[in-house]
């Protein structure tokens, strides 16, 4: 009997805090300036982590962000005006290859911040369901902090990540720049820029990209 | 790497301005040029490179150098010099600069900055010993970039088309300009106008102190880039939109995700 009375607070306790861990769950990914902080420090732990191999913690690293990055979109922006010019079978192929170049990016440029500490300054709502979160990151040692703007975008109920600009360079709109570019002084040959995508993510595979040691 | 780009160098000598000078010219010419092509250049997608081939041309001869010469330098001195001693010589290069800033503090019509300037200046240069240390940062008054290219901007004057030069790297006219103009406000330059080895000291150790802040972020990025050259332009044009504007965020003119490159807007 006093078993029988005592399992219902129990389970009254396990209700209210799977209630309340789900509701933190969807606050964290509602609330823009958590989404970075949270993707941040994510970010950084996976990326110091020494107690995985180079190949895990890509992996890891490589997972986090195609879940927190709206890479189709940012593949299509970054191919610009090229993109109507590309065949549906060089479209494809480039998605998949700018996947993994563009991850490779994040992991070197978010490289050097690992031991960082980030503070959301402040999260201005704009259209389309986007907001710029602005963020500073300081070093250990380093006494000027670096400011750093995260582009979202929330879709469908979830928050994605267009763009990430430091200290006023955006990522999304260097590569443009980039992309256009080479395919410009190529005679307009879009696989030329596949060429160099693949040969940019080829040491992703073996991890190289992700690992600590320099 | 934005410190790279941040065009500090100062203390040059009398023959090096004679060579500046022709520089200068023609790159007054070319402003002239392409003015009509550099009329509302703030959009940071615009590629205003009329030079291109020229640019690329220069651009593989500065790389050429840096990897041969400069970066070797940077990379002995950071392997040599203890991290404390390396930090207190670019405190003391920065507070240098302090007279340069202040003057483009004022001529922007920022009181509040200038006063920041002329604050950290005497603190740093009375408590932290000739500006080795920097106290001022520590106090919450933190350092801030001015110079003169970011000054013509401030009031409104385009950058130009993108140049490269020989050595010193990206300096469109606009830019160009107040490269020159930072010469000759920087009181160091009249200081050490008849001590030739002197001023060359100070500017080399200005350079391979900018360089050796950088030496990973730019191999990082020589490494993860698809076209370089098109990167540093971009870079650059972006850095500098972003110095002139104080480090805001710029809400007004960010890039259309939706926008594929074929866009009816007007």
């Amino acid at each position: 009997m006093f078993q029988r009375i005592s399992l219902f607070p129990a389970t009254l306790i396990l209700l209210v805090a799977i209630t309340m861990a789900w509701q933190t769950r969807a606050m964290v990914s509602s609330d823009p300036s958590e989404f970075v902080t949270d993707l941040t420090v994510q970010a950084f732990a996976t990326l110091r982590d020494t107690s995985l191999g180079d190949s895990e913690r890509f992996a890891k690293f490589r997972l986090l962000l195609s879940q927190s990055v709206d890479l189709p979109r940012v593949g299509r922006f970054v191919m610009g005006a090229n993109w109507r010019r590309a065949t549906p079978a060089q479209q494809a192929e480039y998605q998949s290859l700018f996947k993994d170049y563009i991850i490779a990016a994040y992991a070197g440029r978010l490289r050097d911040y690992t031991d960082a500490a980030i503070t959301v300054k402040t999260t201005t709502p704009m259209d389309k369901g986007e907001y710029l979160v602005s963020s500073l990151i300081k070093r250990p040692g380093n006494p000027e902090p670096i400011h750093v703007d995260w582009r979202l975008r929330e879709v469908e109920g979830k928050l994605l990540v267009l763009d990430m600009t430091i200290e006023g360079i955006s990522m999304a709109l260097t590569q443009r720049s980039e992309f256009a570019s080479i395919i410009q002084q190529n005679g307009g040959d879009i696989n030329v820029l596949l060429t160099r995508l693949r040969e940019a993510a080829a040491p992703l595979d073996a991890g190289e990209q992700v690992s600590i040691t320099r | 790497m934005n410190d790279l780009l941040r065009n500090k160098w100062r203390a040059v000598t009398p023959a090096i301005m004679g060579l500046l000078a022709s520089v200068f010219t023609t790159c007054v010419s070319g402003m002239v040029l392409a003015k009509e092509a550099a009329a509302g250049d703030t959009d940071n997608t615009e590629v205003n490179d009329p030079f291109e081939p020229m640019n690329r041309a220069i651009f593989s001869f500065n790389l050429g150098f840096d990897k041969v010469i400069l970066r070797p330098m940077a990379v002995g001195y950071r392997a040599v010099v203890p991290a404390p001693a390396r930090e207190s010589a670019t405190n003391f290069l920065d507070n240098l600069e302090s007279p340069v800033i202040f003057l483009n503090d004022i001529l922007q019509g920022k009181p509040s900055r200038a006063g920041a300037t002329v604050a950290r200046f005497g603190i740093n240069t009375i408590i932290g010993f000739f500006g080795f240390f920097d106290p001022a940062g520590d106090m919450g008054i933190e350092r801030h970039d001015e110079d003169f290219g970011q000054t013509l901007g401030a009031w409104g004057t385009g950058s130009g088309p993108y140049l490269m030069l020989p050595f010193l790297g990206p300096l469109p006219p606009r830019d160009t300009v107040g490269f020159v103009a930072d010469i000759f406000t920087d009181p160091m330059t009249y200081i050490l106008w008849n001590h030739r080895t002197a001023n060359l000291a100070l500017y080399g150790a200005d350079v391979v102190d900018q360089r050796h802040q950088v030496i990973d972020e730019f191999d990082e990025l020589e490494k993860s880039s698809i076209d370089y050259y098109a990167a540093i332009r971009s870079l650059y044009t972006q850095r500098r939109n972003d110095l002139i504007r104080d480090g805001e965020s710029d809400l007004e003119n960010m890039p259309d995700f939706d926008d594929d490159g074929v866009t009816t807007a007007p």
